[in-house]
Formats: structure tokens, C-alpha cells, sequence
């Protein structure tokens, strides 16, 4: 039997595999950015302000107070309540023995506690920036009875420089792993397209249109690159899987929707990638005369 | 008057291979039903000027005009239409290997718009008939020898009854007797109103088939009528 030349037939080995790798690289820096939000957002959520309240206050004071601070458009709620704690003077006590192991009692004497009565609020992520903080600061020390507000200056641009960077240096990565594959997958479709130039210039040469003599190798090129893209999900999610399981904590960080999507993505980087290498190669020998196929 | 009009006319049509000119100030007409022979040594320009014929190679000076085409203006996206008016035949022709003669030709019918199966198999059968392969239609190519691959070959260019059918070497690799055969097939094909323009260098043929000679020589094509 002879060499069967085959119609669209390129090596599908190869091609796939080289997809398949990169686009597992390409989804793996997906879930990185992915998680690295996520991270970042669990961070922002538990950002707090401290609103430090005057000494001896009434308990509707304290109560006008409290409903003053919740119609700020920045307070987080969750379940419809605003997220807003009171920290009475003595916890406040305890908690500062407990951290810092400095008892002040024993300097001070015992019902001397130089601390304040306080609002613990928790803020809502898009206010989460350094200038839009100190803005709530002034905010809230324009009500009566708020002595002091406190925030743990700089923790905030610094998180938020941090995640950019994260961002800016996986996208860098995916964006040549892209170039990478499309000239990888180019090159592997060029070689294998080189075999049929004869044949693709017979078709072109009885008449055939070249949409219609594109057709069976773009269409292959698009079910190759589905196949490495579901090849691809398929690692993925097994290699998220292994580390949820490995790395404890790492749960709060998984979401099922977000990861749908990344595979959807995956999948279509996969056919476009396919579609357009296998395009612009046959188009190269579309376009050529006779002469320079030889 | 269509039928007046002739397949193919050039006027003052200068051949480049590249940035080379091969063949100056070419001026020829070939009417309905003829048969010519265009001869000339190897790199005499016989090829480019087919090639430029079927809009292969570009007409960069001069016209043309083939089966109604403006050949010096053609677009591509109206060349394959072009092609369906034309056979072209040549020897390293190449049909698919992975399927039989009747799918070969099948799917050039679907490439060029029909859609009608019923009329498809008729129409396949019928140029089968007319190239004498009849009995073949389920081979594979490699189960054909060459010659009756070349008849393979040609009734593909019949398909779409051409006006004209462009032969480059087409017994270039055949043996004498077989050549000869093909030959044959060209000459009846040509009796049933197909003109044809045979490129050769194969002398003996054209003196078992005289017709009308087009020499190409140090870059001028002369008309040689018999």
C-alpha cells in the first residue's frame, strides 16, 4: 500500500499535544489570577475602620451613633445588617492584654483603662484604596461623639500593589505563552500543510473556490484545538483538585462559576488558535504560483 | 455572435516568468473546436504562457481573453470560475490518493457548485465513458496504471464541459503506446467541440496527428499552419 495522502490529514500527535501544554500553562496562570483575586478580595472584605467613641456616652447616643455610620454608602452589609461591631472599652482591655502580654492594670491601677469604647465597621471592597480611607476617616469624625478614627495605614496600597503586580506578571506569561503556541502550532501546521501543497493547487486548479478548499483543514484545525482544550481543562481541574486537597485553606478560595468560565476560555483560546494557524497556512499556499511550490 | 467569438485571443501579450520576459509580443486566436499544438524546447516559455492562460502566472502587459475572461484584469476570487470553464491537464496532475475515482470526481463537483446528486452520477459516469474507464469507477488510484490514472486526470478536467482544454506534457512520463492512446482520447475529445491546446516536445506525435503548430522560439511565438 502505498503513502495514502490524505485530504486535511495533518500529524494530529503533535498538534494537539503542543496545544494541549500550553493551553494547560494558559489555564494555569488563569486559576493563579483567579485565586489571587480571590485572595485579595477575602483580604479586602475583613479590612476594618476603628470609629474610637467619646467616654461615657448614653446608650441612644451610642444608638444614633451607630445609625449615623450605617447610612454611609461605604459600610459592608451582609444580610441586609451592616457589618458593624461595638468593642466596649473592657474587651478592648482584654483583647491588648491578650495580644500584647502587657498587663496595664498593673501600672495604671485596676479601673484605670486609658482605652475607648469603639465601632468596629467593615467596609465594602471598592472602597478599598488609601485616599478613598482617609475620606471615610473625615467622614465619620464629622459625627458627634467620634473621637478618633484609625485604620491600618498603608496595609492597603500595599495589598493592592502587590495583587497588580501578581496580575501584571501573569498576563505577561500568558501573553507569551500565547505567541509561543501560535507560532508552535504555525510552524507544526505549515510542515504538515508543505506535503499537500500539490494537492491544494490540484484543487485549486479544477475550479474549486478556496473557502471551499479551506473547509476540511480549517475545520480540523478547530477540532483539534477542542480536543487539546478539553485535554487541557481536564488537567487542570485535577491538578486544582490535588491542591484544595494538599493545602488547607485553599477552599475559601475556590469558585466553581469563575472556573467554568476559565474553562470556556481555555476552549475557545483552543479553536481559535486551531482555526486561525490552519487559516493563514493553507492561505500561504492558496496564494502561491505554481513555480514557487517546487 | 458567441459561436464566432474564438476560446482564447491574445493581443500583444508579453510572457514573464518572474521579473523575466519569455515570450514577446504574443498574438494567436483559437477558435471553437480546435486543436493546436504548442511546441518548443524545454524553457522555451511553452509552460508559462499555459500558466498565464488559466491565470496561474499574471499578465503583466498585452491582453487576453479566455472563455469570456479578461485574463489581464481577472480578479481571484472570479479565477475559479474561470477554471470551470477551462480543463487543465498536466503530468504530475495530482488526484487524492485516500479515495476511488468516483469520489475523486465527485468531489470535484461539489467544489464547483453542483448539487444535484442524480445529475452528479450521470454526469460522472458519462465522462468515464467518454475517457474509457468505465469499469473503474471503485479503484483507487494506485490501483490504476499511469496511463489510466492520466485518463482519470482528463476526465476530471471534463467534468464542467469546458471550452478548452489546456494540456501541459500530459504524456510527458507515459510509454509510446500509451501516449499514443491519449492521444487519441484528445483528438475524439476535440472531435465532440472541445478545443484543445496541447503543449508537447514529442515530435512523432504531432506527425501522427497533424493539426495546427504554435512554435515557441528565442522568445517569440510563431503560428506554423498546416
Amino acid at each position: 500500500m502505498p503513502k495514502v495522502k490524505k485530504l486535511g490529514n495533518t500529524p494530529n500527535l503533535m498538534v494537539v499535544v503542543s496545544l494541549t501544554i500550553a493551553l494547560f500553562l494558559i489555564g494555569l496562570c488563569g486559576l493563579l489570577t483567579l485565586n489571587a483575586r480571590k485572595l485579595a478580595e477575602v483580604v479586602r472584605q475583613n479590612v476594618e475602620v476603628q470609629a474610637y467613641l467619646d467616654n461615657e456616652l448614653s446608650n441612644t447616643k451610642l444608638d444614633s451613633i451607630y445609625k449615623q455610620i450605617a447610612k454611609y454608602p461605604f459600610v459592608l452589609y451582609k444580610d441586609n445588617s451592616a457589618q458593624i461591631n461595638f468593642i466596649s472599652k473592657d474587651a478592648a482591655a482584654k483583647q491588648f492584654i491578650d495580644d500584647s502580654g502587657e498587663d496595664f492594670h498593673k501600672l495604671l491601677g485596676k479601673n484605670n483603662n486609658p482605652l475607648l469604647n469603639s465601632y468596629s465597621i467593615k467596609i465594602k471592597e471598592e472602597y478599598f484604596s488609601e485616599s478613598r480611607l482617609k475620606e471615610i476617616k473625615k467622614s465619620l469624625e464629622r459625627i458627634q461623639g467620634i473621637k478618633e478614627v484609625g485604620y491600618v495605614e498603608n496595609f492597603v496600597d500595599e495589598v493592592n500593589k502587590n495583587i497588580s503586580k501578581i496580575y501584571l506578571i501573569l498576563s505577561g506569561f500568558v501573553l507569551l505563552l500565547l505567541v509561543i503556541i501560535i507560532m508552535l502550532v504555525n510552524n507544526t501546521i505549515k510542515l504538515a500543510l508543505y506535503s499537500q501543497r500539490f494537492l491544494i493547487r490540484s484543487m485549486q486548479l479544477v475550479g474549486a473556490t478556496d473557502s471551499f478548499i479551506r473547509k476540511p483543514f480549517v475545520s480540523k484545525g478547530a477540532l483539534q484545538g477542542l480536543i487539546s482544550g478539553f485535554i487541557a481543562s481536564t488537567l487542570l481541574i485535577v491538578t486544582q483538585q490535588l491542591a484544595v486537597n494538599k493545602v488547607d485553606g485553599l477552599v475559601i478560595l475556590q469558585e466553581i462559576d469563575k472556573m467554568v468560565l476559565l474553562i470556556l476560555i481555555i476552549l475557545m483560546i483552543g479553536v481559535l488558535v486551531g482555526v486561525t494557524s490552519t487559516f493563514r497556512s493553507v492561505d500561504k499556499y492558496l496564494k502561491l504560483s505554481l513555480d514557487d511550490l517546487y | 455572435m458567441f459561436n464566432a467569438e474564438p476560446v482564447v485571443s491574445l493581443q500583444n501579450a508579453f510572457i514573464y516568468q518572474n521579473d523575466r520576459i519569455v515570450l514577446n509580443d504574443v498574438n494567436f486566436t483559437i477558435n471553437k473546436g480546435e486543436f493546436v499544438f504548442l511546441i518548443g524546447r524545454t524553457g522555451s516559455g511553452k509552460s508559462s504562457l499555459l500558466k498565464t492562460l488559466y491565470a496561474d502566472l499574471w499578465l503583466q502587459q498585452g491582453s487576453a481573453k479566455v472563455a469570456g475572461y479578461q485574463i489581464e484584469k481577472i480578479k481571484l476570487s472570479d479565477r475559479p470560475f474561470l477554471r470551470r470553464k477551462i480543463g487543465v491537464v498536466f503530468q504530475d496532475f495530482q488526484l487524492f490518493m485516500d479515495r476511488n475515482v468516483n469520489e475523486n470526481l465527485m468531489w470535484v463537483l461539489e467544489a464547483t457548485g453542483w448539487t444535484d446528486r442524480a445529475k452528479m452520477k450521470a454526469r460522472i459516469a458519462e465522462v468515464l465513458m467518454q475517457v474509457g474507464l468505465a469499469s473503474a469507477k471503485d479503484k483507487m488510484p494506485h490501483q490504476l496504471s499511469g496511463g489510466e490514472q492520466q485518463r482519470v486526470v482528463i476526465s476530471r478536467a471534463l467534468l464542467n464541459e469546458p471550452q478548452i482544454l489546456f494540456a501541459d506534457e500530459p504524456t510527458g512520463n507515459l510509454d509510446p503506446e500509451v501516449s499514443a492512446q491519449i492521444l487519441q482520447l484528445f483528438k475524439d475529445i476535440n472531435k465532440a467541440g472541445t478545443a484543445i491546446l496541447m503543449a508537447t516536445h514529442d515530435f512523432d506525435m504531432i506527425r501522427q496527428f497533424p493539426a495546427r503548430i504554435l512554435k515557441c522560439d528565442n522568445g517569440y511565438v510563431k503560428s506554423d499552419d498546416l
